[in-house]
């Protein structure tokens, strides 16, 4: 993982000396050319006169910005604008981390695999940068994307992050791996039973693969084990005992429970001679086929777990997956799981919230109506989480829009800070990527949306988005929005 | 024997009608005389109010008696009221007017499948009072809403409107528009040629015989003066109803205006995704339009409509009248103020101006004497994405309110 986010890394870099070479050889062209140029690929870009909400640390007044080689190079009061830098003037104006949607399938061609069980496809190899969804996300701030594949599927493949500034896939891959995408609502005619049982089936399998010397742990027999250890209640939960039960216990990873980027990243030093690195006592390494590799690094941590959860009881098994084989999750809940958001708070794991943040339900015995608010039912939620767009049904436009999903938590109850991690640092520390995304700070990259005014207001626009130091958005010289907006006469 | 019968309903009826005043006469007594004695009227108290009959107080009151507004001001002396003081931040406006909506005529109630001219049929007597759509609409702060059948019937019926906190007493408008289909949803149903062997064979199936059906049922109507079930395509010419036509493609809105001049109807337009390609005739012709939302998650609108996100800011320019409507009425209002209208009109457009499309501006649509006490209290500004409807008052009474309802 690590090994891919450096030579991606390379890989950034090589492209801004190639354009740098760009720009020096076509100095002899008239200057309206060049500034075209540099508006298109400038190295380095500073913001004035805004106010900065960089999201972690406080705002900053009247501040500067400056984006270097992609990323960026200092941030304040007192900042010392490079002589050779474009400097954008947005007095007035108000400057955040580019947005970050934690789940969508939008981009993809087809959200759903009809295989049900798929971990070895990659979303990457159906992503379309084409898609109008890209222009709508530039246009609504969104800088970095999480893809997965839909929820109709049980294993259903790879998820990766992207940014949306480029066209060209290769250059928009911020992390290809992020996890897997798990489903434990059944499709196709399957019932919850079957699809617990072959889900179990094959992260035991994998698990097998994984740790051979447990061979005799009978992965599959631990989950009544597991689901007793379930009713020893939250507090041990809370304390990071995630283990699995004792007779059973699996090669030890400390560390990895409490701190899964850190030691992940330990992993991956170790990743390409990724069998022999296992215990020291461990023997033959045996030969994992490609295809099930990617399970094989589900359950030893390599990547995140996707779970989706559609209705209350799928956040209990999941739970329990999750401690049978030692996942690091991410849920994704259904509107319905607002009923288990005193375990889900409790397991501290990152969530990733259904569209519906108030809704209505009705008893069916006693017919009565009730509104739901699942801001209010998750108000103790400390871990990173996420909110999602409706693609279709919502009650109105907005729930189109990220950024309004984000003003209507803040309205049914949720503080305004809250509000705007959830589109910044939460997805990007649920993703593991906050190394490079989800705030304004030194090192970062320069992803940043510069707004007309204060976030969630209703006459607040992006008024330019910036990727890796890059405008790729600009509201002025948008005649598709204009269109939108009068119509085509 | 069945005299004495007759004396012995009579009598019970008599009975419950009594103990039916008395009930009634304690709860009164128990809402107002308990709270302060002497008290009739009513005083709202807000850090500000937004009449939508001239500037917003603040701080503002409105005096409230039997459900009626007495007077509006900064300073109103509270006499023998009853003071109810909503707090500073609170801002007290219209109860919002919904003048298209379906709320209690949910699922398959709203169209009836086996005629496409139902002219006659009316929606008041198929309303789900205790529904979820009406709560809904009542906790999103739609106090009135003209309740309209369906899409797919060339002629659906009558609509009637209504107060969304109450029952049948709530009756504003019982008799009210004949509501047409000129859009390609009545033909929806139609098509289904894997259905030959249905017991209904229905046009129409494509535009054209939605129009055909329009055109010859007004022909029908005219020739036919005996013939009950077009009645109310009579008094649509008549011009002794109001008449609600549902299109929203540019060729459909013209159409309308071919069959008005026809038979020399006026209509009010609802949907009307694409009439900012029609503005010039709707200026001219003055017809009032009732706009339908645009769904979330499309990239055109319903009937493949081109989108025009700034509609209601170009019927405005051009001196239309016109109103919003929706569900989520205050959220239609705030993204119609975001994409061009002004903050007056886009208030405007939920209150008092589907109040007046509806003709029923004497009893809602502002805060002034005479009119019904109806009213919102939201925690901030009503055109910010994070204000929230806190309490909604009906006739004087509290009817919704967010720390006793949410959970």
């Amino acid at each position: 993982m690590n090994n891919a986010k450096k030579s991606n890394r390379l890989h950034r870099g090589l492209l801004v000396a190639i354009s740098l070479f760009q720009a020096g050889s076509l100095a002899i062209l008239p200057l309206s050319t060049l500034l075209f140029l540099q508006a298109g690929a400038c190295q380095e870009l500073a913001v004035t006169g805004a106010k900065i909400i960089p999201v972690v640390g406080e705002p900053i007044e009247q501040g500067t910005i400056v984006i270097r080689e992609g990323r960026i190079a200092a941030i304040g009061h007192d900042v010392k604008i490079p002589v050779e830098a474009r400097v954008i003037d947005a007095t007035g104006k108000v400057i955040m981390p580019g947005f970050i949607e934690a789940h969508t399938s939008e981009p993809m061609s087809q959200a759903n695999e009809n295989n049900p069980n798929v971990p070895f496809v990659s979303v990457l190899d159906t992503i379309d940068p084409m898609r109008v969804y890209f222009d709508e996300a530039r246009r609504n701030g969104i800088t970095t994307v999480s893809v997965l594949a839909g929820n109709s599927t049980m294993i259903g493949g790879q998820g990766t992050a992207i940014k949306t500034g480029e066209t060209f896939l290769d250059a928009m891959i911020l992390e290809r791996v992020t996890g897997m995408k798990i489903s434990l609502s059944p499709a196709g005619g399957v019932s919850r039973m079957g699809q617990l049982a072959a889900l179990r089936k094959e992260l035991a399998d994998a698990y097998k693969l994984a740790f051979p010397e447990q061979k005799k742990s009978e992965a599959t027999t631990t989950a009544a084990k597991a689901e007793a250890e379930n009713t020893e209640g939250d507090e041990q939960r809370r304390a990071g005992r995630r283990g699995r039960p004792n007779g059973d216990a699996p090669p030890s990873r400390e560390g990895r429970d409490d701190q899964p980027a850190e030691s992940g990243e330990k992993k991956q030093d170790e990743q390409p001679t990724e069998t022999a690195s296992r215990d020291a006592k461990s023997q033959e390494p045996p030969v994992i086929d490609a295809l099930k590799r990617p399970m094989v690094d589900l359950v030893s941590g390599k990547m995140l777990a996707f779970i989706h959860c559609e209705i209350p009881m799928d956040v209990m098994h999941a739970l329990s997956l999750i401690k049978e084989f030692n996942l690091r999750p991410v849920l994704i809940l259904g509107r319905g799981c607002y009923k288990a958001a005193q375990d889900v708070v409790a397991s501290g794991y990152p969530v990733i919230f259904h569209e519906d943040l108030v809704f209505w339900e009705r008893d069916p015995r006693s017919n009565e109506d009730r509104q739901i608010n699942v801001i209010e039912a998750f108000q103790d939620l400390q871990a990173p989480f996420a909110l999602s767009v409706a693609r279709a049904g919502g009650d109105t436009i907005g729930q189109n829009y990220l950024w309004y999903q984000a003003a209507t938590a803040v309205k049914y109850g949720m503080p305004q800070a809250k509000a705007l991690e959830s589109l910044t640092i939460g997805p990007a520390r649920m993703l593991g990527v906050d190394e490079f995304v989800g705030s304004l700070e030194v090192g970062k990259d320069g992803d940043l949306v510069i707004l007309s005014g204060d976030p969630l207001h209703v006459d607040t626009w992006v008024d330019l988005t910036i990727v890796n130091g890059k405008i790729v958005y600009e509201r002025e010289n948008d005649p598709k929005l204009k269109l939108l907006l009068e119509g085509t006469k | 024997m069945n005299c004495v019968k007759r004396i012995f309903a009579r009598n019970l009826l008599a009975v419950t009608i009594y103990t039916s005043v008395v009930h009634m006469l304690a709860v009164y007594l128990n809402l107002t005389v308990l709270d302060s004695p002497l008290a009739a009227q009513t005083l709202f108290k807000a850090g500000k109010v937004i009449t939508m009959a001239g500037d917003p107080l603040s701080p503002g009151m409105v005096l409230v008696n039997e459900g009626k507004i007495v007077s509006v001001g900064s300073a109103l002396d509270q006499g023998n009221a009853r003071l109810v003081d909503l707090g500073d931040a609170a801002v007290l406006m219209p109860g919002l007017v919904n003048a298209y909506s379906q709320a209690g005529l949910s699922g398959a109630v709203r169209d009836e499948v086996t005629k496409e001219v139902t002219a006659t049929y009316k929606v008041d007597l198929g309303i789900d009072w205790n529904s979820q759509s009406m709560k809904r609409a009542l906790t999103n702060g739609i106090t009135t809403a003209c309740l309209t059948p369906g899409t797919e019937n060339v002629f659906a019926g009558i609509a009637s409107t209504v107060k969304t906190a109450k029952s049948n007493a709530a009756v504003l408008q019982n008799d009210g528009a004949l509501v047409a289909n000129l859009n390609t949803d009545p033909t929806r149903r139609n098509q289904a040629r894997q259905r030959p062997d249905s017991i209904y064979l229905r046009i129409p199936t494509n535009r054209m015989g939605v129009v055909w059906v329009m055109r010859s049922s007004f022909d029908m109507a005219q020739r036919n003066e005996h013939d009950e079930s077009l009645a109310p395509l009579r008094q649509v010419i008549a011009g002794e109803r109001p008449f609600f036509i549902v299109s929203r493609t540019f060729a459909d809105i013209e159409t309308m205006y071919t069959l008005a001049e026809e038979f020399g109807f006026k209509s009010i337009l609802v949907g009307g995704q694409e009439s900012n390609l029609v503005l010039s005739k709707i200026a001219e012709l003055k017809t009032d339009v009732i706009l339908t939302p645009v769904p979330t998650g499309v990239t055109s609108g319903e009937e493949r409509t081109e989108i025009c996100l700034n509609r209601a800011g170009k019927l405005a320019e051009h001196g239309i009248r016109f109103c919003l409507s929706g569900d989520d009425l205050l959220a239609e209002a705030r993204f119609a103020y975001r994409h061009g209208l002004n903050s007056q009109q886009a208030l405007a457009a939920v209150t008092l101006a589907p109040a007046q499309i509806l003709a029923i501006q004497e009893r809602v649509g502002s805060i002034e004497p005479g009119k019904d006490a109806d009213f919102i209290v939201l925690n901030g500004e009503p055109l910010e994405l994070t204000s929230r409807v806190m309490k909604v008052i009906v006739d004087g009474e509290l009817v919704f309110d967010v720390d006793g309802a949410s959970r």
